[in-house]
């Protein structure tokens, strides 16, 4: 205090009457730091109510399935006879194999298809062939030719399974398959109806059943009165009308047909039966080769299938469609639905006379070898959507780390982690089509993680949101502290000057 | 509200029977004052209860959801059928006053009026109370005046007389907002610290901090007038434990009775600013516009804004606790969750006590009228928001920013006024020059 009056003195005695300047430095330097501590206080508060939820998910063992990681798919052919050598037959597939193997390209995900070959019956389980030799010849002949054929079947499936696919869908756990009878103008006398249900539970269930540890289908159908016009109009010939093969894909009228799904989830298969107007029956499809289409229909890659069918008219104007009429309709439906699924034709081995003999299945539309082509197909592609959806799903997280990771996101990871670890190759050399349901879980877990609408919150959340919300409640309430900091510092110095001098 | 009556005797030469017949006739004057205010309030409860009911009582600048008295009735009919009254999430106030009301509940309404309408006069009371103590004690006489000045005392009939004709408060009172009960709670703290009965001023202190959570801050200042009758940090030290004893045993005690919910529905509720109903408060419309994932972070920050102030405004102002107090009332009713009028009430009706400062005020035309813009312009921008549908949100945080511009004024103008007279009686040559802080 007497230093402050001295000061106060001199400065009245100098220059400018007017003015009296102090100053106040311990009750400054209690307030100053009381603030302070408050701003301490608050800053592990803040640290706590703005941090992020992040679970922690499995990024390391995530990253040690590698594209050069090949899915190894082992088939296991057992040979009843005794007098051919187990081991010969397994160096010649191996060789064979290995040397007709198509070279990977660098950014696939590599599949290898094994043959194995034992002794003994092979147990009913996909994946495991017997190979039954009808001819005696020489033992080093059949060795050679049991190798030769197991071999070039082997490649062929792995060469069909590593194809892109063209015309069939994604895999997906359901499909909503939907029937569609199209009567175009039932005001020229003609009412249509028919006895779908019968026929799809004769001719389509058996199908659906067989499928249904893989993918199942839900069926439903409906009928379309006055739907609308065709887009094309078709040609006339002489008693009848035609369409060309390029007119085909203007064929679907999806501003007016309602073919939209109830379910929004799963893709839609749609199989359309259509009846065209009175006046343009019969309608012809022609090929590219410009003759007539023994079925009459065609294919919507992706989509669907459309049958064109013509009835005569009937006394009453009225046509019930028995569930006979429709059986041949079905067969090209079936056949459709087939190709759309991605189950091939050509298994085994068409293309080769004679020597090979591929049982179709009739009854239900799908085969034993077809089925297990199909669950190899599914196996590999699900395996790979798997690994890239997780892989994609850490790199996202990663990269933002203001994203909340919930813990269900990471019980979802670690299931689809748990399905794909498996996966060995024991576990698919028993059975294939178990193996793909692992797969299927697999890749329905990541996508369920990676589409999780709870990551979507803080997607968008760049720096320069944090400006606008920190800054303007902080920078009003910072410049007077700073200022008075600054005096506290000056004044700490002058007095530790002034204590020196 | 900053009229002055110019009735105060001169204190400079006074005999002692002229003194006696002076303070009995102004303890006449303040029996006058409080029958004559709470005759008014009796009288507008009694005689317009239409106009009440319908233009007052849903105010939201009058009561807010930690304040009506509609809540309270609903937690007091809760209570009285055997459920809790914080089921159902209306009730938001202190089990305190369920204790207080538990009996006039079941009287007809003219008791529960007569309630609100005694503590009204109670606080005008202890604050008359307060200016005589002021101007008798030793303590505080001692540095009443600077050399020169008329001295110039607001009579303690003026002071009661300042609060009781309050619009505002008429208007809180009338409309049975239960921050009079603070209002009562804060000014006995007060009262006592200033006698140094700390465990009374501690214990009240607890009760308000309990009522409305804010007045807790006001520990500190109570703390250093204990500190004026014996060591400073001995002082602290113990003023700060014995509160924190007293709050934690009502706190105990309600917990038992209630369970989890009771904090849950008061503090807790306070504290994050759950409910959102505009109020002449700040935080509804920010909180309402920020993103999810930060409204705790700026609960917290909001909170210790209002926290922050507790200690430097009473640790600069030391030698004066009880204005030290009185700055921390103001800066609750400007930085609280939930204010109302009634809140500003108490700053302005506090403020008389220390009349000598009203002539070092320098922004008293600007404040003045931004609080009376404010509190004008707020029910017109209501109803033109709210009933008429041809205003929105806007213009009513409009008036409300402009209201607590008024007391962020009225805070630091009173503070610096503080600071000036304390260095014009501690450096008399300072007097007559312009000063600057460097």
């Amino acid at each position: 205090m007497p230093a402050l009056v001295d000061r106060i003195r001199a400065l009245l005695r100098g220059k400018g009457q007017d003015k009296a300047i102090i100053s106040v430095h311990r009750d400054r330097i209690v307030v100053v730091l009381s603030i302070l501590s408050v701003f301490l206080l608050g800053l592990p508060l803040w640290w706590t109510t703005t941090r992020v939820y992040r679970a922690d998910l499995p990024s390391t063992e995530i990253a040690q399935y590698t594209q050069a990681d090949a899915l190894e798919i082992p088939f296991t052919f057992y040979v009843d006879s005794p007098d051919i050598s187990l081991n010969e037959v397994q160096k010649l597939v191996d060789t064979k194999l290995a040397k007709s193997r198509l070279p990977y390209k660098p950014d696939e995900w590599r599949v290898a298809f094994t043959a194995q070959v034992q002794r003994g019956l092979a147990p009913d389980l996909p994946g495991h062939y017997t190979v039954e030799t009808q001819e005696e010849v020489n033992t080093a002949d059949t060795s050679e030719a049991v190798a030769k054929w197991i071999a070039r079947i082997v490649a062929k499936e792995e060469r069909e399974v590593r194809r892109p696919e063209g015309r069939a869908l994604k895999y997906s756990p359901e499909y909503a398959v939907t029937f569609t009878l199209i009567n175009e103008d039932p005001t020229g006398g003609l009412s249509v109806d028919w006895e779908i249900e019968q026929a799809l539970s004769a001719y389509l269930q058996p199908f659906i059943d067989i499928v249904r540890p893989l993918t199942k289908l839900s069926v439903s159908s409906q009928v379309l009165h006055h739907a609308g016009p065709l887009p094309v109009t078709p040609q006339r010939a002489a008693n009848y009308t035609y369409l060309t093969s390029d007119a085909l894909p203007h064929f679907i009228n999806s501003a007016s047909w309602n073919l939209a799904s109830t379910d929004p989830v799963s893709p839609m298969l749609n199989f359309i039966l259509f009846v065209p107007k009175r006046d343009l029956q019969p309608m012809h499809i022609l090929d590219d080769h410009r003759t007539q289409s023994k079925t009459n229909a065609f294919l919507i890659p992706q989509w669907g299938g459309i049958a064109v069918a013509n009835f005569p008219k009937t006394a009453s104007g009225q046509i019930v469609v028995s569930q006979g009429d429709l059986r041949p309709y079905m067969g090209v439906f079936v056949a459709q639905l087939r190709e759309l699924l991605g189950i091939r034709s050509d298994t085994p081995l068409p293309s080769v006379k004679g020597r090979v003999n591929v049982q179709r299945a009739t009854a239900t539309g799908i085969s034993g070898w077809e089925y297990d082509a199909l669950a190899r197909r599914w196996l590999a592609n699900n395996r790979q959507t798997a690994v890239t959806t997780l892989k994609s799903l850490i790199t996202l997280v990663e990269s933002m780390q203001n994203m909340v990771v919930m813990d269900s996101i990471k019980g979802q990871v670690d299931a689809s982690l748990a399905a794909l670890a498996k996966i060995t190759r024991a576990h698919v050399a028993h059975d294939h089509a178990r193996a793909c349901q692992d797969a299927i879980v697999a890749a329905t877990k990541a996508e369920g993680a990676f589409f999780d609408p709870s990551m979507v919150s803080m997607l968008y959340f760049p720096d320069q949101h944090k400006y606008a919300i920190y800054l303007p409640f902080f920078l009003p309430v910072a410049i007077p502290l700073f200022h008075a900091i600054k005096h506290v510092i000056k004044d700490m110095k002058a007095r530790r000057k002034s204590k020196t001098e | 509200m900053t009229e002055e009556k110019q009735s105060a005797p001169r204190a400079s030469e006074q005999t002692k029977p002229n003194i006696e017949l002076a303070a009995r006739r102004e303890q006449g004057k303040l029996i006058k004052v409080l029958l004559a205010g709470s005759a008014l309030r009796l009288i507008i409860m009694l005689l317009f209860p239409q106009f009440v009911e319908q233009h007052l009582a849903g105010r939201v600048e009058l009561s807010t959801p930690v304040t009506s008295y509609k809540r309270l009735v609903e937690g007091l009919y809760l209570s009285s059928h055997g459920v809790s009254p914080f089921d159902g999430g209306v009730f938001h106030q202190s089990p305190l006053l369920l204790l207080l009301f538990k009996i006039p509940y079941y009287l007809p309404e003219i008791v529960t009026n007569l309630v609100f309408i005694l503590a009204d006069a109670a606080v005008a009371l202890v604050l008359a109370k307060i200016t005589g103590a002021r101007h008798s004690l030793p303590q505080f006489s001692q540095r009443a005046g600077v050399p020169g000045e008329q001295a110039f005392a607001c009579p303690p009939s003026v002071v009661a007389m300042l609060y009781l004709f309050n619009p505002l408060m008429i208007g809180t009172t009338v409309v049975k907002s239960t921050i009079v009960f603070s209002h009562l709670a804060v000014v006995l703290a007060l009262y006592m610290g200033m006698h140094g009965k700390i465990n009374a001023s501690v214990g009240w202190a607890a009760v308000a901090a309990h009522l409305s959570l804010y007045p807790a801050m006001l520990v500190v200042p109570i703390a250093l007038m204990a500190g004026k009758r014996q060591m400073l940090r001995s002082a602290v030290v113990q003023t700060v434990a014995k509160f924190a004893v007293a709050v934690l045993a009502l706190h105990v005690a309600f917990t038992m009775a209630f369970g989890k919910q009771y904090f849950l529905a008061t503090f807790d509720f306070t504290l994050r600013v759950a409910d959102l109903q505009p109020n002449v408060g700040l935080f509804w419309y920010f909180f309402i516009e920020i993103f999810d994932e930060f409204r705790s972070f700026f609960f917290v920050v909001f909170q210790l804004t209002a926290l922050a102030f507790a200690v430097p405004v009473s640790w600069r102002f030391r030698r004066e606790p009880v204005f030290g107090a009185i700055m921390l009332v103001g800066v609750i009713s400007a930085l609280k969750a939930y204010p109302s009028w009634g809140d500003l009430a108490l700053f302005l009706g506090l403020l008389p006590v220390y009349e000598e400062l009203f002539k070092y005020l320098q922004y008293s035309f600007l404040f003045g009228n931004l609080l009376m813009y404010g509190i004008g312009l707020a029910p017109v921008f209501w109803h033109l928001w709210i009933e008429q549908g041809s205003g929105n949100a806007n213009f009513f945080y409009a008036a409300t920013l402009v209201y607590e511009f008024g007391q962020i004024t009225m805070l630091f103008d009173f503070g610096s006024a503080m600071l000036r007279r304390e260095l014009d009686i501690s450096e008399p040559e300072t007097r007559t020059h312009a000063v600057i802080q460097e």
